[in-house]
């Protein structure tokens, strides 16, 4: 059956709430799925998009009220990323940290200050 | 809007659980110097997710979890006793061996070979006065030799007996931060890491100084319990040890006044406690025992004196008298070797006039039965051989264990020790992530707003 703009509005709007709920664990694997979950809501839309470019929907106040909770839900999960995102900053600059690099067998490090130089920090 | 505020809500809960998360980091890196710190992490927990009820999911943290690993840490304070023993073996055995000359150029070795070689000059010109001069001075110097020694191992028993002292203090001193401890965590539901850090500083502190084990209570006190099961510290309760002297030695009482001795054979008291009763007594005696040094003394004023005696002065047929005087207390008699101040000194015997003087000159080689079928030289070179030993093998030991102690440490560091890398790894990933995350919620809000505007005009 074929989907329609509203379908796939919801489709992405799932995905965005799923990704919130794993945003909040302090867990890089699901920060990691929380990223591909709203890649696919970015791609969900962008199918909206072109569909939309064709043609009106039908149910456009369907879609529309669709959009809108989507925005909504962007808000929220924007409000928890950039809080996140400012903490680990704060910390890393605190820390002295600079950038990730990456080893030869591609696990990722990082440059760390000396013990006794986070002490002074801390 | 009940959708948003959940989510609102949600969001809350999580910026919570995130600034908890970081704080459990940076307390890591902060504390990644600190003795006897284990890394923590921060567990959490699901909450449930039913938007028909307005449950708006998201985390909780659910206590924090230390990676310390008990069996490394008891691995590493039994380790840390048997170095704290060998260490203080050898540094006590190493002083009592300075007291010895094993080339045998000086010291109580030299004394002997100078008076048995004034023996033997004096057998080839027995009525030489010179000769009997000769002989009286270096009795006097072998005397005053073993005296010396004598006195200086006293001196070192002495400072060993000071250094048990003060390490049973630094135990009783330890065992009342451990008491401390007890009496906080009582107070507490869950550890503190700070106060989780000291307990274990504490004890490894402790495991240098002695042998002991230890039982963690279901209330999270810790129970100390040295060697033989002698309570230490039972809750808020501590046991402190005393020192105390007898016949037979240094004695360590528990708090009820009982001999707990033979229970300490770990750490450094163990260790000072050995070389003191054990290495010091053979050698200068005790209640149960004469001493080697005091046998030896015994044996060479004995034989010396039992020789003179027999003999008679030539010309003129006088008895003669003892050379050397000491105590009739064998565990003083090293210490009280001295020289006749009246001696008559006998040559003659039924041999010939210096028949008596031949027979002290072969002293160099004659087996006597009170040294166990060894000659003088012989006995006094099996003591200084002994010490030698003694130290040598404490030595060998503390090498050992020490490489065995930095293997135990590094199994710790690796279990229960802070990875910097692996934390500023963590802060630098979750960074990054987020940020990534930022840029594609922007993507999405871009998109849904053009949508709108695509629509928005034509409706």
């Amino acid at each position: 059956m074929r989907r329609r703009p509203s379908d796939r509005v919801r489709a992405a709007r799932a995905n965005l709430r799923l990704s919130a709920q794993l945003c909040g664990g302090a867990d890089i694997n699901d920060l990691h799925r929380a990223f591909n979950l709203l890649e696919t809501s970015v791609a969900e839309m962008r199918q909206a998009g072109a569909e939309v470019r064709h043609g009106i929907p039908d149910d456009c106040a369907e879609f529309l009220r669709e959009i809108a909770l989507l925005k909504h839900e962007i808000a929220g999960t924007m409000r928890v990323v950039d809080g996140c995102a400012a903490l680990y900053r704060g910390v890393s600059m605190r820390l002295g940290l600079t950038s990730l690099t990456y080893a030869p067998k591609g696990s990722s490090v990082a440059q760390v200050p000396s013990a006794a130089a986070c002490e002074l920090q801390g | 809007m009940s959708s948003l505020f959940a989510m609102m809500g949600a969001a809350g809960s999580a910026l919570d659980v995130y600034q908890k998360a970081l704080g459990v980091i940076q307390n890591n890196v902060n504390n990644s110097s600190t003795p006897g710190y284990a890394a923590q992490s921060l567990n959490l927990e699901a909450m449930p997710l039913d938007v028909a009820t307005g449950l708006a999911g998201g985390v909780t943290t659910a206590g924090l979890d230390n990676s310390r690993d008990p069996y490394a840490e008891e691995q590493l304070q039994q380790q840390t006793q048997t170095l704290g023993q060998y260490t203080a073996q050898a540094q006590s055995t190493g002083t009592i061996q300075s007291f010895f000359d094993a080339s045998g150029n000086s010291g109580v070795s030299a004394a002997l070979t100078a008076l048995l070689q004034s023996f033997s000059a004096w057998s080839a010109t027995p009525n030489d006065p010179t000769a009997e001069q000769s002989v009286l001075a270096s009795a006097g110097t072998v005397a005053s030799s073993i005296q010396s020694l004598a006195s200086s191992l006293s001196q070192t028993a002495q400072q060993f007996d000071t250094s048990i002292a003060s390490t049973a203090s630094q135990i009783n001193s330890i065992a009342a931060q451990i008491q401390s401890y007890n009496q906080q965590r009582l107070t507490e539901t869950t550890p503190d890491p700070g106060e989780d850090a000291q307990l274990y500083s504490a004890l490894d502190n402790l495991s240098q100084l002695t042998n002991f084990s230890t039982v963690t209570q279901a209330d999270g006190t810790v129970t100390v319990m040295l060697g033989g099961g002698s309570p230490l510290v039972d809750g808020s309760q501590q046991y402190a040890i005393q020192t105390a002297s007898s016949p037979a030695g240094a004695q360590i009482l528990d708090s009820q006044g009982n001999d707990i001795t033979s229970q300490i054979t770990g750490g450094q008291l163990g260790g000072l406690l050995d070389s003191t009763n054990r290495v010091l007594g053979s050698m200068l005696g005790n209640s149960q025992q004469t001493g080697t040094l005091n046998q030896f003394a015994i044996a060479l004023a004995k034989t010396v004196n039992g020789i003179l005696e027999s003999g008679t002065v030539s010309p003129g047929g006088a008895a003669g008298t003892a050379l050397f005087t000491y105590s009739a207390t064998p565990t003083d008699a090293a210490a009280t070797l001295a020289v006749n101040s009246n001696v008559t000194l006998a040559a003659a015997n039924g041999a010939g006039s210096n028949g008596n003087a031949n027979q002290l000159a072969a002293l160099t080689n004659t087996p006597l039965a009170q040294l166990g079928g060894m000659s003088l030289t012989q006995y006094f070179g099996q003591i200084t051989s002994e010490i030698g030993q003694e130290n040598q093998t404490a030595t060998d030991n503390q090498t050992s264990q020490q490489q065995v102690v930095a293997q135990a440490t590094t199994l710790i560091n690796q279990v229960s020790g802070v990875s910097l890398n692996e934390e500023a790894t963590s802060v630098l990933q979750f960074q990054s992530a987020y940020q990534a995350s930022a840029q594609v919620l922007t993507v999405l809000n871009t998109i849904a707003d053009s949508v709108i505007a695509m629509i928005t005009p034509q409706t």
